[in-house]
C-alpha cells in the first residue's frame, strides 16, 4: 500500500501547456501516472502529449473521472489554480509552484480547513509511490518499493535520502515532499498519522530544515501519539541567525527555529537523530535489527 | 523584504497613521537644514535593520544645532549591531505620557494573521508576554474576514490600555491592519505608539517586512528594495546567495540539499564560504554568475557542485561545462556531484569537457571530501 496516491489516482494538470508542464507531465505519463486532462485557460480543445486540454477543471471534469490535480501555473495565479482544485472536491491538490504569495496561502487555507482536500505544497517537490506514481519535480530513479515512509520539507532532499535508502536496500512506500514555504498545506504530524495507518510502512524518515517551530511540535506529537518508528534528519546546522537560506521558511530569528531546538526536541522525545544525510540509512538498519 | 524604520513611517503616514515630523538624512551637509526645520529638543536615530538599537547608542536626544551636528558626525559611519549606518532619521522629540505596542505578525502555525496589543509599549514583546501577561492580548483573525470592529475593540480594553486614549488607538489598530493587508505584510509593528502630554497619538518606531515571493504586485515597496549584492543576484539570475566567510564556494539545488551539502562539508573539516541555492535558475544565466562572483569574491580555493536533481542534470552539466570555457581566467578546481535526472548524460558531458579544473564525484559524501582535500592543497 502506499498513502495519499497511487497507480488508481487519477490526475488533472493544471498549467499543462507551459513548458514546466509540459515537461514534467510526459516524465509522469512514462513512469505510468494516469493524467486524464490537461488544464489552460484559453488553450481548451489543445492536446499536450495525447492528453486533452480543458479551459477550466469543471469543463474536464464533464469528461474525465479525476481525483488529484498538480499544478504547474505561474506563482501570480496559483492562489487560483488552488481554489478551482478545492471547489472541484478533488482529494489530492500537489502544489510545486515556488513563490505564491503568503497573503494569498492564508486565503487558501481558510477554503481548505472547510474542504476535504488534502493539498501538497506549494513549493513542493511533489509525490511519488514507487512503482506507481510520481507527480511533480521528481528524479524517479532515486526510488523504489519498499516499507519506508519519506516526509520532508525540501524537495532535493527527497531524493537524496530516498537515494541513499534505495542503495542500502530500503525501499519506499511514499515519499512526500511537503514544500519549503511558511505556509503550506499537510503539515508533518497529518503525513506521519498517515503513515501510521498503512499497513505497509514500517519506519518514517522525517527531512526537516531550520525555521520555524513545526519540527518541535512534531517531536512532542511523536513523544505522545506516535507508534511506528521515525527516524530524523535536519538540515542547516550551518546556518547562521537572520539569513533567509534559499527559501523563506528556512530562517533562524532569534531563539526560534535554530538547529539546536529541533534536535533538543527529538532527542528528548525518543526519536533517532542523523547527524549528517548519509547516515539516514545506519539509523534505519538499527531500527530493523 | 524588511524597511527601514523611515521608510515603515512613509507607509505609515500613507493609511492616516500618525507619525512625528521627521526628515532623512545621508550626508552631513543636510543636518543643519533638517534641525532648523524639525527644531529642539529632538531626536536622531540610526537607521540599521536590527533591534536593540536604543541600547546599542543607535537613539539619540538633543537639544542644540552643536549637539546634534556632533551626535551625527559620530553616528554617520558608525556600526551598529553589526551595520554600518549610511542613513539617520531626525524627528521631534515628544513628551511622552504613555507607551503601548500594536502589532500585527503571519502566524505560520495557525496559517493566519495574528494581532498583537500591549499596554506596555517601548519593551521586547516576548519580555512582556512572559513578565505581565495581563498586559498583553492577542487575537488570532479569520483572514477572509479581517480584523472586525469588536477584535480591534476587545484587543485594545483587555490590553491595560487608558480608557481616554482606547478609542483612538483603535482607529490606528484598523488602519495599520489594513496596511498589514494591503502592503503583503509579513509583520508589521509600532513600538512604542505613544501619546504625548496633549493626549496626541504617534508611532514613535515603525517596523515592516514584506514578503518577498508578492512585490510582483507591490511596485511601491519593490523601490525600497537595497541594492545588495544578494539581492541583484537573486533579481538577474534567480540565485539564493549568503557569504559565510570560508574558502570552499559551493554550488547546490534547493535550500535543504545546500544546507546539507554544507553540513557535509563541516564534517571532513572544510570551511564553506557560501550558501548558494540556483535552482532552475541554474539552467539558465546561474551558473555563469557564479563562477564570476567567486572569482571576484576571491579567497575560493575550491568549488564544490553538488546536487541531487530532479530536474534536468544533462543540461545543468551542460551549462557548467559552457560556463568554464566561457569565463575568461578561470583557473579554480570544481567538484562536481550530480546526481538525479539524467545523470548519466550529464556525467558524459562532463568527461567529455577538455577542461582540467573538473573533478567527478559520485556521491554526495566523495564530492565533499574531495572538495575539502582540494582546499587543502590550494592553501
Amino acid at each position: 500500500m502506499s498513502v495519499l496516491a497511487d497507480k488508481n489516482s487519477r490526475v488533472i494538470i493544471q498549467g499543462m501547456t507551459g513548458k514546466l508542464g509540459q515537461l514534467y507531465s510526459r516524465q509522469m505519463i512514462d513512469y505510468g501516472t494516469r493524467v486524464v486532462a490537461g488544464v489552460t485557460p484559453g488553450r481548451g480543445g489543445e492536446y499536450v502529449h495525447g492528453v486533452p486540454i480543458y479551459n477550466t477543471i469543471r469543463e474536464a471534469l464533464k469528461y474525465h473521472e479525476a481525483d488529484t490535480s498538480i499544478t504547474f501555473t505561474p506563482p501570480a495565479v496559483t492562489k487560483d489554480s488552488i481554489l478551482e482544485s478545492i471547489d472541484a472536491e478533488l482529494k489530492l491538490i500537489i502544489c510545486v509552484v515556488e513563490g505564491v504569495p503568503v497573503h494569498d496561502m492564508m486565503i487558501v487555507h481558510r477554503k481548505l480547513r472547510e474542504s476535504k482536500s488534502v493539498l501538497i505544497g506549494p513549493n513542493s517537490a511533489g509525490i511519488v509511490t514507487p512503482g506507481e506514481f510520481i507527480a511533480g519535480f521528481i528524479p524517479p530513479n532515486a526510488f523504489k518499493k519498499g516499507a519506508i515512509g519519506i516526509i520532508s520539507r525540501s524537495g532535493t532532499l527527497t531524493y537524496q535520502t530516498a537515494s541513499l535508502l534505495t542503495s542500502a536496500g530500503y525501499g519506499q512506500t511514499t515519499a512526500i515532499g511537503l514544500g519549503g514555504d511558511p505556509i503550506v498545506g499537510l503539515s508533518q504530524i497529518n503525513a506521519l498519522t498517515m503513515f501510521g495507518q498503512d499497513p505497509d510502512t514500517d519506519v518514517i524518515v522525517l527531512i526537516g530544515e531550520i525555521g520555524g517551530s513545526k519540527e518541535e511540535e512534531t517531536a512532542e506529537f511523536i513523544k505522545n501519539d506516535f507508534n511506528k518508528p521515525v527516524v530524523v534528519f535536519i538540515a542547516g546546522k550551518c546556518a547562521p541567525e537572520g539569513k533567509t537560506m534559499g527559501h523563506a521558511g528556512a530562517i533562524i530569528s532569534g531563539n526560534r527555529g535554530t538547529y539546536k531546538s529541533k534536535i533538543d526536541a527529538f532527542n528528548a522525545a525518543g526519536v533517532p537523530v542523523a547527524n549528517l544525510v548519509t547516515d539516514i540509512p545506519e539509523l534505519v538498519k538499527e531500527i530493523y535489527q | 523584504m524588511k524597511c527601514y524604520e523611515y521608510q515603515a513611517k512613509e507607509i505609515f503616514k500613507k493609511y492616516g497613521i500618525p507619525v512625528p515630523n521627521g526628515i532623512v538624512v545621508d550626508k552631513l551637509n543636510q543636518i543643519k537644514n533638517a534641525f532648523e526645520i524639525i527644531g529642539f529638543p529632538a531626536v536622531i536615530k540610526a537607521q540599521v535593520l536590527a533591534g536593540g538599537r536604543g541600547k546599542a547608542g543607535g537613539i539619540n536626544f538633543v537639544d542644540s544645532l552643536k549637539e546634534g551636528q556632533d551626535k551625527a558626525k559620530e553616528l554617520f559611519g558608525s556600526i551598529k549591531k553589526g551595520i554600518k549606518v549610511e542613513k539617520l532619521l531626525i524627528e521631534k522629540k515628544i513628551d511622552i505620557k504613555n507607551e503601548y505596542y500594536l502589532g500585527i505578525i503571519t502566524d505560520r502555525d495557525s496559517c493566519g494573521p495574528i494581532v498583537i496589543v500591549s499596554s506596555m509599549g517601548g519593551m521586547d514583546v516576548e519580555g512582556v508576554a512572559n513578565g505581565y501577561p495581563e498586559k498583553i492580548c492577542r487575537e488570532l483573525v479569520d483572514y477572509y474576514h479581517g480584523l472586525n470592529d469588536y477584535q480591534a475593540r476587545h484587543l485594545v480594553y483587555s490590553s491595560g490600555i487608558k480608557k481616554e486614549h482606547a478609542e483612538g488607538i483603535v482607529s490606528i489598530l484598523k488602519k495599520l491592519y489594513i496596511l498589514y493587508k494591503e502592503c503583503d505584510a509579513e509583520l508589521t509593528e509600532i513600538n512604542p505608539l505613544i501619546v504625548d502630554q496633549e493626549n496626541s497619538i504617534f508611532a514613535a518606531d515603525g517596523r515592516l517586512n514584506v514578503d518577498d515571493s508578492a512585490l510582483f504586485r507591490q511596485p511601491a515597496l519593490k523601490l525600497y528594495k537595497e541594492d545588495t549584492l544578494e539581492n541583484r543576484l537573486d533579481e538577474e539570475a534567480r540565485i539564493k546567495y549568503i557569504d559565510i566567510g570560508g574558502d570552499i564556494g559551493i554550488i547546490s539545488t534547493g535550500a535543504g540539499m545546500t544546507m546539507a551539502v554544507m553540513d557535509q562539508v563541516i564534517a571532513h573539516g572544510g570551511k564553506p564560504a557560501n550558501f548558494l541555492d540556483g535552482g532552475l535558475g541554474l539552467l539558465d544565466k546561474a551558473t555563469q554568475k557564479a563562477l564570476e562572483l567567486f572569482m571576484l569574491r576571491g579567497g575560493v580555493n575550491v568549488i564544490l557542485y553538488s546536487t541531487y536533481t530532479g530536474i534536468r542534470g544533462d543540461a545543468m552539466a551542460q551549462k557548467l561545462v559552457d560556463a568554464i570555457e566561457n569565463t575568461p581566467g578561470f583557473t579554480i578546481p570544481v567538484v562536481v556531484r550530480f546526481q538525479g535526472l539524467n545523470q548519466e548524460i550529464a556525467e558524459r558531458i562532463l568527461r567529455n569537457s577538455r577542461s582540467k579544473y573538473i573533478h567527478i564525484a559520485h556521491t554526495i559524501d566523495e564530492s565533499a571530501k574531495m572538495a575539502v582535500e582540494i582546499a587543502g592543497r590550494g592553501k
